[in-house]
């Protein structure tokens, strides 16, 4: 009986602990960035891709992680800039504690613009990950595209030769007696009039020029200016790093010259302690 | 037993219907022009019926040739009888090749495959 009551709980505590290790990996899961785009994103006008990208990360968990960091870090620098101003208001001890607290603000503020780095970087990290899968995608289409370009070349000199005779048939046949035009013909010749002038419309719509081309090319230049810039937002927050290490070593600084202020404001109270006599003090007992 | 060969027809017949499904316009065209071909070599029928059997295939292959150079399908296609259909511009695309050059399919046809009169004058019996 003793026996199966340690099975029941061992069961227990095995189900409770597997489910915290659940709850902890989705809240892990949750903070991150899995981009759920496609390779379709490659059919949207290049200009939009980064919109398209930018959209994916703003519905992500990490986007929202680093909203909520960089509320905190402007609360924290309002309350630091709060500080500062009624810091000559402090006399004393006071303002000691003011000192104080703008430092431990500071300190704070760091800690939280480290944080809010080092997610920028595997923001810009997954960024560059996702542009390089597209990258490769389009790569392999253009390498299959180009195999493919043989058979659609001489198709396409096939056709250019029979348009440009096709009416010239089309009177021989119509001239023979005895064969009148097919519905396809008829069919054919009123759906190509009919693509000419969308084509045309298309041509002339104001938005082509905007759009740009959407040649394979195109993308892949696009492509690589937007790894271009994704490498430069890493390497600007390598200097972002240093930047903070500047801030750290100033902050530390600081916290040296307060304590330095508060010793040698101890230092002030225990010389007022411990005034010893003198003899020369005491002279004019004797003289009078 | 019987239901195993009911399920293998079935499946033959999808399969089947699968593949009739998939419209090729260059085999339509081919098939189009082997009739011409033949109708051209035919010695049983007279100059009359030839004329008009050629006549007729000339707009059925008119049409078919347009679907074919508008078939976006063979884009894609890696088959060697695509490039080699395409490649044969003269051959293939009969009734267009017959009226850039000024001349009826059986004239076209007989000059590409090396059967023209100077050809036949110039050749030479040998063993």
């Amino acid at each position: 009986m003793l026996r199966f009551r340690t099975i029941i709980i061992a069961t227990g505590a095995l189900v409770f602990v597997s489910q915290m290790q659940t709850a902890v990996a989705f809240a892990e899961i949750d903070q991150q960035w899995r981009p759920q785009l496609s390779e379709k994103i490659l059919l949207l006008p290049p200009k939009h891709m980064n919109d398209a990208i930018e959209q994916d990360f703003s519905k992500s968990g990490l986007a929202q992680n680093m909203t909520s960091v960089e509320t905190q870090l402007s609360d924290q620098v309002s309350a630091i800039d709060q500080l500062k101003q009624n810091l000559s208001r402090y006399e004393g001890q006071e303002q000691i504690e003011a000192r104080h607290q703008i430092i431990v603000g500071k300190k704070t503020y760091i800690e939280l613009l480290g944080q809010q780095i080092d997610l920028k970087g595997e923001r810009l990290h997954t960024k560059l990950g996702l542009l390089r899968r597209l990258d490769r995608n389009l790569t392999r289409n253009t390498a299959q595209q180009k195999t493919a370009s043989d058979v659609a070349q001489l198709q396409a000199d096939a056709k250019s030769r029979i348009e440009g005779i096709s009416s010239k048939l089309r009177e021989q046949i119509a001239l023979e007696p005895l064969t009148k035009e097919t519905n396809f013909s008829k069919a054919f010749d009123k759906n190509m009039a009919a693509i000419s002038a969308l084509k045309d419309a298309i041509a002339n719509h104001r938005m082509q020029s905007r759009l740009g081309l959407d040649s394979g090319a195109t993308k892949a230049d696009m492509l690589r200016q937007l790894m271009l810039d994704t490498e430069a937002d890493l390497a600007l927050i390598e200097i972002e790093t240093e930047l903070l290490g500047h801030m750290a070593h100033l902050l530390s600084l600081d916290a040296m010259a307060l304590a330095e202020d508060v010793a040698a404001q101890s230092f002030t109270v225990a010389t007022k302690a411990q005034i010893y006599s003198s003899p020369s003090d005491a002279v004019l007992l004797f003289t009078q | 037993m019987k239901k195993i060969t009911l399920a293998c027809l079935a499946f033959t017949i999808v399969g089947g219907m699968a593949v009739s499904a998939v419209a090729d316009s260059l085999k339509n065209l081919e098939r189009e022009r082997a009739l011409a071909i033949a109708a051209l070599l035919d010695s049983t029928i007279d100059i009359e019926a030839r004329w008009n059997k050629l006549n007729l295939s000339k707009a059925r292959l008119a049409d078919l040739e347009v679907m074919v150079i508008n078939d976006k399908s063979l884009k894609n296609s890696y088959s060697p009888r695509v490039k080699h259909a395409l490649s044969n511009y003269e051959l293939t695309f009969l009734a267009h090749a017959s009226a850039e050059d000024d001349k009826s399919i059986a004239a076209h046809w007989f000059e590409h495959i090396g059967l023209s009169t100077d050809q036949l004058m110039a050749s030479r019996l040998a063993k």
